[in-house]
């Protein structure tokens, strides 16, 4: 289900209805079945992996800072997992077939023969519950803390980046080994495993391993009860695509009162409808002009190659940013308030900068997750210089197992370190009126564009002739391109707008300030360009493959 | 449970609510906006209103504006009472009034005749043959983006393909869903063309087909402004023969009068047509749904055979426009190839995956019809025999 659909369009509304009915008591709960619906409408099995995730966090949370866990505490998660197992998995769910959004028919005797799949997962999950079960008495009586709470942790680790390796990585790595093993002569045989990448896997993954770090570190204590934890790690609207939230700041606001006012709507209704905008009007606009030169077969020039990189870098910020926008106002419908993950990012004028602007949720979770534990700025130039690119690059590689993907990791981490070089480790923030930053802005945007042709780039062959040509074929000056509609055009001049004026004021919701005729006017403008864009060919959001 | 205050503070959002935002301002904004809606509704229909004659062609923007109005809305304002409010689209593709206006072409010496019907990327390719060599001498039929039933039943309807040397007929890719419908209106509802064609069906293996009910475009004139019934007819057709039909962008309604309602409508056109669309074809090619490919090869086999019995060599000119690789030859060329037949797919020539084929109409570039009509023209006269230079 994705948030520009007519399913989420009519799944928002129940939702929200019964979580306005519900008491505070059941309110979680509503969040909590929707969460489940909401990724399961896309594959039910893999809500079988949302389960794994949240059962292994909140057992190793508790282990870590309890060491112990009650009867009850043990007893949920072994429910949890097996249940899912069992019903999520074991029946044959392709038996159900749907006609749009409308049950077509339902096979029976396909559904309720169990899959070889779900039943072996099934024992498996039975003796890993079991042997946990048996494990837990001699963990807590013979234990140390210091090495449980490391063992907790390191189970942690290997479980979740284990499950983010083989369903992300593994193919990866395994066909480039046997390219290799090819290049030396070796005949090996196929190692491929045909599996599917799960929605929005690395975005829950980092989510719920940055509660385990915050609880390794005593930054905070551990959530007591499974549903709040389940709750934390399938809240909907950031699960597959972001932001990435931090425990330390999304569970106190699970746990807390809520309390949805007015002002949270009239907000989440502008955050959804400019965020629609950005993602139906100028996104999907833009990427079939996008996908006419990078997707092509045939000769581009220097012009298609700039305008498509162009495209691709308001493509891809539309896209990306318009999702992020959703998701906070649809969570602001409820009362809970997400980290924002933008700020005007193509206003910055170093990569420093940039990256305190561009998907913020994900630097600051490398940041202190990642780059500071590695060291940080701590030691030397050079080891400084060596845990910049290493962040990148995993950064890069977070992004999807692709070698463009690591290019564009370690040229980010490049940039960083170009600009460290020669601005120091504390350069002066520059003041100065939008007017006088536009050059540099300018000047700086050359070089995020050239990260995004690595980025979007279809293959080495491709980055290589672009590049050549970007840099010494002026030749063909023609533009190929296929020019993007009306509406985008449009809609961009207004996003441009909105951006000065967010950047000037520092609020997201700068609208509000001016007269109640100005705000309306924002309003029904938005309004219009969301309904040009609902011509424009749907896309599917870009970091749902991430 | 506690948590602490120790977190990533930093990282916190911020979100910042405006104090001076107010329920009450809030409401009044509201209104405000659906005014301005209003007023936006308005002034595009009026500043962006069509031409008032047919014969104008309107501007980009009154294009953007319009192609949301229903395919009858358009239809009533493109056909009008006489040939000065007529639109001249509207006289394109009919069946019965172009068929044999015009004399059958006579076999002069030294000229090879070319009777094609298809589309315009088939006339383009034919034009270019005869640039190219001028012993060519053409007969061109053809419908704006026409499927391979019209081309089929042009060809059935017009004699004047007797005494050609080649009978081409031209496939567009992106036209073969077309076929299942009469009218192409039910998926190229932005552009439409009005004229008809008989729905084909297989039954026992035997080719079938559905009468179109309205047959040119004085039918379709006297059914839009003078016989309801006869209109009612038409659509009830479509509702239950035609797979493709869709009322919501078919039919008039109170959406035409509204610029945004329009835009709506437009947007579940797309929707409609990125259905349609897939329900016949994906990215690996072209699926059998509904018997298109079974009905589409029944009207290849039926067609070959004719031309054949008449002495003359057919040719299939499969025409691969952008987007759809190699799909026409992926669904032909097996009965092709066991019909023996001459057949040309232009993706051998012109990848459709190359941008630089095509200009921005989704036409061949004319350097591109060039080297098509090259090839065409070589295998047309190894077929027939005859010296290559003219």
């Amino acid at each position: 289900m994705i948030f520009n659909s007519l399913s989420f369009a009519i799944f928002l509304p129940i939702v929200l209805i019964l979580y306005y009915l519900s008491g505070r008591r059941y309110q979680n709960w509503v969040l909590l079945v929707a969460g489940y619906s909401f990724y399961g409408v896309w594959d039910v099995r893999f809500l079988y992996l949302v389960s794994l995730s949240t059962v292994l966090d909140f057992c190793t949370g508790l282990m870590i800072a309890n060491g112990r866990m009650s009867i009850s505490q043990r007893v949920a998660p072994t429910c949890h997992l097996l249940g899912f197992a069992l019903f999520f998995l074991v029946p044959d769910w392709h038996a159900i077939t749907f006609q749009g959004m409308f049950l077509e028919s339902i096979d029976w005797s396909q559904l309720l023969t169990p899959t070889p799949l779900g039943v072996n997962v099934l024992v498996l999950s039975a003796f890993g519950t079991a042997v946990a079960h048996i494990a837990y008495p001699y963990v807590i009586k013979q234990m140390q803390e210091k090495a449980r709470r490391l063992f907790f942790l390191r189970c942690s680790l290997v479980g979740q980046l284990g499950m983010l390796g083989v369903f992300k990585y593994y193919n990866f790595f395994v066909a480039e080994a046997e390219n290799l093993a090819k290049g030396f002569g070796l005949d090996v045989p196929t190692m491929h495993l045909d599996i599917i990448l799960p929605i929005g896997i690395s975005f829950y993954t980092f989510q719920t391993l940055s509660y385990v770090c915050d609880v390794y570190w005593g930054k905070m204590q551990p959530v007591s009860r499974l549903r709040d934890f389940a709750l934390f790690a399938s809240y909907f609207p950031p699960l597959v695509a972001g932001p990435i939230e931090r425990a330390s700041h999304l569970i106190p606001r699970i746990l807390g009162e809520r309390r949805v006012s007015f002002d949270n709507i009239c907000q989440g209704g502008y955050l959804i409808l400019i965020g629609l905008v950005k993602k139906m009007t100028i996104a999907d606009g833009l990427a079939g002009s996008v996908s006419s030169i990078y997707d092509t077969t045939g000769d581009v020039g220097w012009l298609d190659i700039v305008c498509a990189t162009v495209a691709f870098a308001i493509q891809i910020y539309g896209d990306f940013s318009g999702y992020s926008d959703i998701a906070c106002g649809v969570s602001l419908w409820f009362g809970i308030e997400l980290l924002k993950n933008f700020d005007q990012p193509y206003f910055s004028l170093n990569p420093s900068e940039f990256w305190r602007r561009w998907h913020i949720s994900l630097s600051t979770w490398l940041r202190d997750y990642l780059y500071i534990p590695l060291g940080g700025n701590r030691g030397s130039e050079i080891m400084t210089y060596r845990n910049l690119v290493l962040t990148m690059v995993l950064g890069g590689l977070w992004h999807g197992a692709a070698w463009n993907f690591l290019l564009w990791g370690g040229y980010q981490g490049g940039m960083l370190i170009v600009h460290r070089l020669f601005v120091g480790s504390k350069p002066k923030e520059f003041v100065g009126s939008l007017l006088s930053r536009l050059p540099r802005m300018a000047f700086f945007f050359v070089f995020i564009c050239y990260g995004w042709l690595l980025f979007r780039a279809t293959s080495f062959d491709q980055i290589n002739t672009f590049t050549q040509i970007l840099f010494g074929d002026f030749s063909d000056m023609s533009l190929q391109m296929k020019i993007p509609p009306f509406s985008a055009f449009f809609a961009i001049l207004i996003l441009l707008s909105v951006e000065v004026c967010q950047f000037k004021t520092q609020d997201i919701h700068f609208y509000a300030r001016y007269p109640s005729f100005v705000h309306g006017g924002i309003y029904a403008f938005l309004v219009v360009l969301f309904i040009m864009g609902l011509s424009n060919d749907s896309q599917q959001f870009i970091y749902f493959q991430f | 449970m506690t948590v602490s205050n120790s977190s990533i503070s930093n990282s916190e959002s911020q979100i910042t609510a405006s104090q001076v935002l107010t329920g009450r301002r809030m409401l009044i904004a509201g209104l405000w906006a659906v005014l301005y809606l209003v007023l936006i509704d308005i002034s595009i229909n009026i500043f962006f209103a069509m031409p008032k004659s047919p014969l104008v062609d309107p501007g980009k923007l009154q294009s953007y504006f319009n192609y949301g109005r229903s395919v009858e809305g358009k239809l009533r304002k493109m056909i009008g009472h006489d040939k000065e409010s007529t639109a001249i689209l509207a006289y394109a593709g009919w069946l019965a009034e172009n068929n044999d206006q015009q004399p059958p072409i006579a076999s002069s010496s030294g000229h090879i005749l070319v009777a094609a019907y298809g589309q315009s990327f088939t006339d383009q390719i034919c034009e270019a043959l005869k640039v190219l060599d001028p012993r060519f001498e053409l007969r061109l039929k053809d419908g704006p983006a026409a499927p391979l039933s019209h081309s089929y039943a042009f060809y059935k309807a017009d004699s004047s393909h007797q005494k050609a040397d080649i009978v081409v007929l031209g496939i567009l890719a992106s036209s073969l869903p077309l076929m299942m419908a009469p009218t192409t209106a039910t998926i190229n509802f932005e552009g439409v063309a009005p004229y008809t064609y008989p729905l084909y069906s297989l039954k026992d293996g035997q080719l079938s087909e559905v009468d179109p009910i309205i047959h040119s475009l004085e039918e379709l004139r006297t059914a839009l402004m003078d016989k309801p019934i006869l209109w009612n007819e038409y659509l009830e057709m479509l509702r239950t023969k035609a797979p493709t039909y869709n009322k919501w962008i078919f039919e008039s309604d109170w959406f035409d009068y509204s610029a945004l309602a329009r835009l709506i409508r437009r947007s579940i056109g797309q929707k409609h047509v990125h259905d349609a669309t897939a329900r016949y074809w994906n990215t690996n090619g072209f699926k059998n749904a509904d018997g298109l490919l079974d009905i589409a090869n029944a009207l290849i086999t039926d067609f070959v055979s004719d031309v054949k019995i008449r002495g003359q060599i057919p040719y299939v000119l499969l025409i691969q426009d952008k987007g759809y690789k190699d799909h026409l030859a992926l669904a032909f060329e097996a009965q092709l190839k066991h019909l023996d037949v001459s057949y040309l797919s232009t993706h051998t020539i012109a990848p459709s995956t190359n941008a630089r084929n095509f200009i921005s109409d989704g036409h061949f570039t004319p350097e591109v019809t060039m080297q098509i009509a090259r090839a065409f023209r070589t295998d047309i006269l190894n077929k027939l025999r005859i010296d290559i230079s003219p």
